[in-house]
C-alpha cells in the first residue's frame, strides 16, 4: 500500500506548478505578429476575436489560448478542449499594443 | 496546534481505515512563488503589471479594488485500501494572494493567507477585506 503514496508523491514533485510566464516556441511563433509595430487594438481583434475578459476599462484583455491536434492555435474555444495557455494584452490609450504575456492557464474556480 | 491535531487524527484514521499517509515537501499547484509576491510593490506595482505576471485573477471584487489569486500546497499524500486496488489522495493548505489597488489602480496593500482550512483562510479573507472598508 505505500507503493501508491509514494508514486503519488513523486508524480506531485513533477507536477509542482506556478502562476507566470510559459515558452512555447511553436505558440510563440504564431503570437509573432503580436510584436508588430504600431498593432492596435483592432488588428488583434481581427485575428483573435472578442477578449475573454477585459480589465481597466479595456485597457487590459485576456484571451484562452487553445492548441489544436495539428498545432494551430486558436483563441475561440472549440468543443471539449480545455485552453493550454492564457494571453494577457495591454494597450495604450489610442489602442496600440503596449506589451503582452503568454501565462500558464489556470482554471478559475 | 491545529495541523498538529489533525496529524494525529488523520494518523489514527489511517491505522483504522487501512490507508497511508505521508508528509510531502510542499508541492505548490498552480502556486505564485514568494519572490514574485516580493516584486511587487505597494505605490508603485499596477492593476496592469499584476494582469500581465499572473493573468486572470480568482476573484474580483468591489470593480476590481480587490484582486485574490487562489493556489493549493501539497502536504501529505496517501493512498487507502490494499493492493491492487489502492485509491491514491493528497491534503492541500489554502493559499491566497490578496491584493487591494489604491485610487489610481497601484497596489495599496496586499497579504498572503496560508491555512489548512480553506474555511478559516476565508474568515481572515473577510477580516482583511473589513480593514479596507474601515479605511
Amino acid at each position: 500500500m505505500r507503493a501508491p503514496a509514494f508514486a503519488l508523491v513523486l508524480a506531485l514533485a513533477a507536477c509542482a506548478s506556478s502562476r507566470g510566464p510559459v515558452e512555447d516556441a511553436e505558440v510563440t511563433a504564431q503570437l509573432g505578429f503580436l510584436n508588430r509595430q504600431g498593432l492596435t487594438r483592432a488588428d488583434v481583434e481581427a485575428r483573435l476575436g472578442e477578449p475573454r475578459t477585459r480589465y481597466e476599462r479595456d485597457s487590459v484583455a485576456s484571451y484562452g489560448v487553445y492548441v489544436l491536434r495539428d498545432g494551430r492555435i486558436t483563441a475561440t474555444a472549440p468543443s471539449r478542449l480545455p485552453p493550454r495557455y492564457t494571453l494577457m494584452l495591454e494597450y495604450a490609450p489610442d489602442g496600440r499594443v503596449l506589451r503582452h504575456a503568454l501565462l500558464r492557464h489556470i482554471d478559475a474556480k | 496546534m491545529a495541523r498538529a491535531r489533525l496529524a494525529t487524527a488523520l494518523l489514527a484514521a489511517s491505522l483504522a481505515a487501512g490507508c497511508i499517509i505521508v508528509p510531502t515537501p510542499p508541492i505548490p499547484v498552480d502556486g505564485i512563488p514568494q519572490q514574485r509576491i516580493d516584486a511587487l510593490e505597494p505605490g508603485v506595482t499596477t492593476r496592469a503589471d499584476v494582469l500581465m505576471a499572473f493573468g486572470d485573477p480568482t476573484l474580483r471584487l468591489e470593480d476590481d479594488r480587490y484582486f485574490a489569486y487562489d493556489w493549493g500546497v501539497v502536504r501529505f499524500a496517501g493512498a487507502v485500501g490494499g493492493a491492487p486496488q489502492a485509491y491514491p489522495f493528497v491534503i492541500p493548505d489554502s493559499h491566497r494572494l490578496a491584493i487591494e489597488f489604491d485610487a489610481g489602480g497601484r497596489i495599496a496593500r496586499l497579504h498572503v493567507f496560508a491555512r489548512m482550512k480553506t474555511k478559516t483562510m476565508e474568515q481572515e479573507f473577510e477580516a482583511w477585506l473589513k480593514e479596507g472598508e474601515a479605511r
